[in-house]
């Protein structure tokens, strides 16, 4: 018999392997899953046990089972899986409607960008146990216990690809329903369900009346079968040992009222016995499982926050995209991420609950730059993202290492693009925009729209995506070149929602193209947009007419109740100043707001220098000076590191305008800084010191080219070659980390002669310096610029 | 303010900062209380502890006859202990978010939030210590707090207390390839537990750190 599930029956895990493996004498700090060639027997006991118990499902004995594990226990990967699924296999196949699932739990390492595991590598380390695992007979896969769900997303694809058996997915997750890294239960559900999960839920953590909150929230957004595998309570410390505070009884009681309520898989998880198990059949003895009251939402997530359509205008931030932005694009062809970070955080500050990430230019390879800025905003900005592009190879690649649930933007009616793009929505667990064009163009009726807007519906559903993932841009034409369009439009969006029921997405500011005074066209557009259903306007969030025009549609449809939000963001809008660091008496000068670190009178003091001075004059005469004064101070001890960084960030804000004028300008001077390529150590995760060398020496006109942490040696060296870079910082935090910084200078002594290299961090020292082979050690950032200035 | 400086994580966050107490203005003291504050609502702090029976060798210990922490030093500190406790302590992930944001954003509150994070863990570590005592009996004494990366101690005997004490599991601690702590701001230590009382000071000759201790370079310690 094939293992499967269905809503109306409840099947039963077993318990905890582990308390069963610790009352057997398994020392803490013994690895559990060699037993299952050492004592293959002992092993199998216990999965009779549980069937004896009532059970449908062992687990079996791999949940620490990986390529890091098997390494520390000196045995192969394969054999640690494969034997203790034949174990489970064998021991199941002696019984009718029994079954084994391959148990996997986390892989004990963290993934970018909090810890050091590239997402293919997860991959690839749950891959290789899925491999073993199916190979050896098991049922089903379990994947549970994550604490990260970046994690089990790598997981969830590695089952998905490398067999065809169901997948059940569990979190765990603190009593406020969050996981150690972040996740929320809404995130996890939006994320598994979308990924193709074929029941997703809790397990361990907690007991089961922690629990019952958690279930609630589980069971409200899961489309998909529930599974609850509670701790049997919470430790209780007696004489040295654990000991949990649930008995089988009330462990079983609350099973039944979960599955009452629409739970179908149960177990226990850490604490549990046969006892457990047993009792929980009895009670579930004819109890049918209750029907779920899950509402299907159209929602996209990270894994800390959810957004949903429907319920309230949601503003997806349109800054992210390079087109006609001149210092975007700069930024991008020096793949300085910087500038895209802060653009992000500008965004979420201006109140963006989505942002369009788009990072196509003709000169650039897109799909590799717009992975890399999904990793790197993912890393500082908890916003869900819309992934922009019109190839399919970078929509597919950003949306593999996306964490969470992205939207694809786009889709449309063109055969090319469906049969191209869905498949990678459905593969991704992502969204999908669908723009109401196909092979003959845009259609100019609202009629036309809503009939591609529903091909596009229709298609995605044979692909498996539901109609709530779909969402729909009926496209704003120029209304200065197509006068009628804008009706149309706004029709269409209406026809869509009411016809079709699916959410809709407009970027509205393409309507005043060429007319006077576009914000009032604008804004008036999309208040119009709004009252036909609009969920979500692509816009610039920082656009003031906008986001009033937002403001005052919520309160006027009762969406922001009692006008609170409008009251918060409005009343005493006048008196409203733009952000001032101190009260000033006249402009200061730009000597003085460096020393002081006042970011906004730095950057004032430089508008005043401009009308007389070029930039390169005003970098030379007057920034370079006055952090070469601060500088002294801060060797002296008059200052410390707070208040050097303070003047650091002035003077940078004075750098942002001046390389915004060079840039606009296109002249050839910032061809003439000295290069520096900047970059901590393969293995060292701790930055923090790099990059405040990194903004010193900006301050000191240097180009910095920063790799970021944990960088191997190879991709330093191809830095340096790509930049044509005449000096490279490396730094390093632990003592482990030294000998990669040597095999780091080692490969650029062999690779790229004559290039200088200055170390730092907080273990080396002049000797260690020495013994990596720098030119140079540097204690701190001043001390680097000294160096650097002074050869 | 005086009393401000008096409480010990914002002392110990200027510290780490380098900043001497007579040069503190009341601007960097409330810049500081500042972004404490923002460390104290990221933090999510978890502990973990257990007792092990132990048996010191020349070079290594022996945790329940099962699995050995190598290093002379930590063996040394441990002489004549037969019983040790192993323990973990972090902030929670939120604070690595945070320093990585705080750092795009400026730079100049992320050097103080950075220096506010481990002024906290050593907090919430020595907390986690005050636990231990209370569990320890009447008669029991604890030797020097000692973590992977003191001395000899090799940073990767951390996974041998971090699946001792079940902490990925229990307070979602775990170790990168090269050994370090993940979330960042995290502590494993062991301490071994004796009859008989000693000096528990820690040994600046053993730390790592010492080369650029910011309490030595004043001719302190951190004094635990």
């Amino acid at each position: 018999m094939v293992f499967s599930i269905n809503d109306r029956e409840t099947i039963i895990f077993d318990g905890a392997m582990g308390t069963m493996l610790q009352k057997r004498g398994l020392k803490r700090g013994e690895i559990p899953e060699l037993l299952n060639l050492t004592a293959p027997d002992l092993i199998r006991s216990i999965h009779d046990e549980y069937f004896d118990s009532g059970c449908d499902v062992v687990s079996a004995n791999t949940f620490g089972a990986n390529r890091y594990k098997a390494e520390q226990a000196g045995r192969p990967l394969a054999d640690l899986v494969s034997s203790a699924v034949e174990i489970a296999k064998t021991a199941a196949s002696n019984r009718i409607g029994k079954y084994a699932a391959l148990d996997i739990g986390p892989c004990g390492r963290v993934l970018q960008p909090t810890g050091d595991l590239p997402f293919e590598e997860a991959v690839e380390v749950f891959s290789e146990i899925v491999r073993a695992g199916s190979q050896a007979g098991a049922d089903l896969i379990l994947l549970e216990t994550f604490t990260d769900l970046y994690e089990l997303k790598a997981a969830l694809i590695a089952a998905k690809e490398n067999s065809d058996l169901p997948v059940l997915a569990t979190m765990s997750f603190e009593e406020n329903g969050t996981s150690f890294f972040g996740a929320t239960v809404e995130s996890m559900v939006l994320t598994l369900q979308a990924l193709g999960a074929d029941a997703l839920g809790v397990n361990c953590s907690l007991g089961p009346r922690q629990l019952v909150p958690i279930v609630q929230r589980i069971l409200s957004s899961s489309t998909i079968p529930v599974m609850v595998q509670p701790n049997a309570g919470l430790p209780l410390f007696e004489n040295g040992t654990a000991r949990y505070d649930v008995t089988a009884e009330e462990f079983a009681d609350h099973i039944k009222k979960f599955v009452e309520e629409g739970a179908t898989i149960v177990g226990g998880c850490c604490g549990t016995d046969p006892g457990y198990i047993r009792l929980l059949k009895e009670r579930l003895e004819g109890v049918v499982p209750g029907k779920k009251k899950s509402v299907r939402k159209t929602g996209v997530c990270t894994p800390s926050r959810t957004v949903s359509f429907g319920d309230d205008t949601v503003i997806i931030g349109e800054r992210l995209n390079p087109t006609g932005k001149k210092t975007l694009q700069a930024a991008l062809r020096a793949k300085d991420m910087d500038f895209v970070l802060k653009e992000a955080i500008r965004q979420q500050e201006q109140g963006a609950h989505i942002l369009d990430v788009n990072m196509g230019l003709p000169d650039i390879d897109e799909p590799e730059m717009l992975k890399k800025a999904v990793i790197e905003i993912q890393s500082v900005v908890d916003l869900p993202l819309q992934l922009d592009s019109s190839d399919p190879n970078a929509l597919s690649q950003a949306a593999r290492i996306y964490n969470g649930k992205p939207l694809i933007n786009s889709v449309n009616g063109k055969k090319e693009s469906l049969q191209k793009i869905l498949p990678i929505a459905k593969k991704y667990g992502a969204a999908v925009l669908g723009l109401t064009l196909d092979d003959e163009g845009i259609p100019s009726s609202a009629e036309g729209r809503l009939r591609i807007a529903r091909t596009i519906m229709e298609e995605a559903q044979k692909f498996g995506i539901p109609k709530e993932d779909v969402l729909i841009d009926c496209l704003v034409m120029t209304v200065s070149a197509q006068q009628e369009q804008a009706g149309e439009t706004l029709r269409a969006v209406r026809m869509v929602r009411e016809e079709l029921g699916l959410k809709t997405v407009l970027g509205v500011s393409n309507v005043s193209f060429g007319l006077p005074s576009r914000p009032i066209i604008n804004r008036t557009m999309l208040t119009m947009a709004l009252m036909q259903g609009l969920d979500a306007p692509i816009m610039n969030p920082g656009d003031e007419g906008m986001r009033q025009a937002i403001a005052a549609f919520r309160v006027l449809m009762g969406k922001d109740p009692q006008a609170e939000g409008f009251i918060a963001e409005y009343s005493g809008a006048e008196e409203k100043k733009p952000e001032k660091d101190i009260c000033m008496e006249g402009p200061l000068a730009l000597s003085q707001a460096i020393k002081l670190g006042l970011r906004t009178e730095a950057v004032k003091a430089t508008e005043v220098l401009l009308s007389g001075k070029g930039p390169l004059e005003i970098i030379e005469n007057d920034i370079i000076p006055s952090l070469d004064s601060v500088g002294r101070e801060y060797e002296s001890h008059a200052i410390f590191l707070p208040q050097l960084m303070k003047s650091a960030e002035a003077a940078k804000a004075s750098f942002e305008l001046l390389r915004s004028i060079i840039a606009r300008e296109g002249t050839s001077v910032s061809e003439e800084r000295a290069k520096m390529v900047i970059a901590t150590v393969h293995g060292d995760i701790h930055d923090i010191g790099k990059n405040i060398v990194k903004v010193i020496m900006e301050n000191y006109n240097f180009r910095m080219i920063d790799l970021g942490k944990d960088v191997p040696p190879e991709k330093v060296v191809e830095a340096v070659k790509e930049h044509d870079a005449g000096i490279v910082g490396l730094s390093a935090l632990m003592t482990t980390t030294v000998s990669s910084m040597k095999t780091t200078v080692d490969l650029l002594r062999k690779e790229c002669p004559g290039v200088k290299v200055i170390v730092g961090g907080a273990v080396l020292t002049d000797p260690l310096a020495e013994y990596v082979g720098a030119d140079h050690y540097a204690k701190d950032a001043m001390e680097a610029v000294r160096i650097l200035n002074s050869k | 303010m005086a009393e401000d400086f008096n409480s010990p994580e914002i002392k110990e966050a200027a510290i780490l900062l380098g900043i001497p107490e007579d040069k503190i203005t009341s601007v960097l003291l409330s810049r500081i209380r500042e972004q404490y504050m923002r460390i104290k609502r990221a933090s999510v702090p978890r502990s973990v502890f257990a007792f092990f029976d132990i048996e010191v060798y020349a070079s290594s210990i022996l945790f329940d006859n099962t699995f050995y922490i190598r290093g002379r030093d930590l063996a040394d500190v441990c002489r004549g202990c037969k019983k040790a406790a192993l323990m973990a302590a972090t902030l929670g992930s939120g604070i690595d978010i945070l320093l990585r944001r705080a750092q795009t954003e400026d730079m100049s509150n992320a050097v103080i939030l950075d220096a506010c994070a481990s002024a906290e863990i050593e907090r919430v570590t020595d907390l986690a210590e005050g636990e231990i005592i209370k569990s320890a009996l009447p008669e029991e004494y604890l030797r020097m707090r000692f973590s992977p990366g003191y001395g000899d101690v090799p940073l990767e005997e951390s996974q041998k207390i971090i699946s001792a004490l079940n902490a990925e599991r229990k307070i979602g601690l775990k170790l990168t390839g090269m050994n370090m702590l993940v979330p960042m701001k995290s502590v494993t230590a062991v301490i071994g537990i004796s009859e008989s009382k000693t000096r528990r000071g820690r040994n600046c000759a053993l730390c790592n750190m010492k080369e650029s201790c910011a309490y030595k370079k004043r001719g302190g310690s951190c004094g635990i």
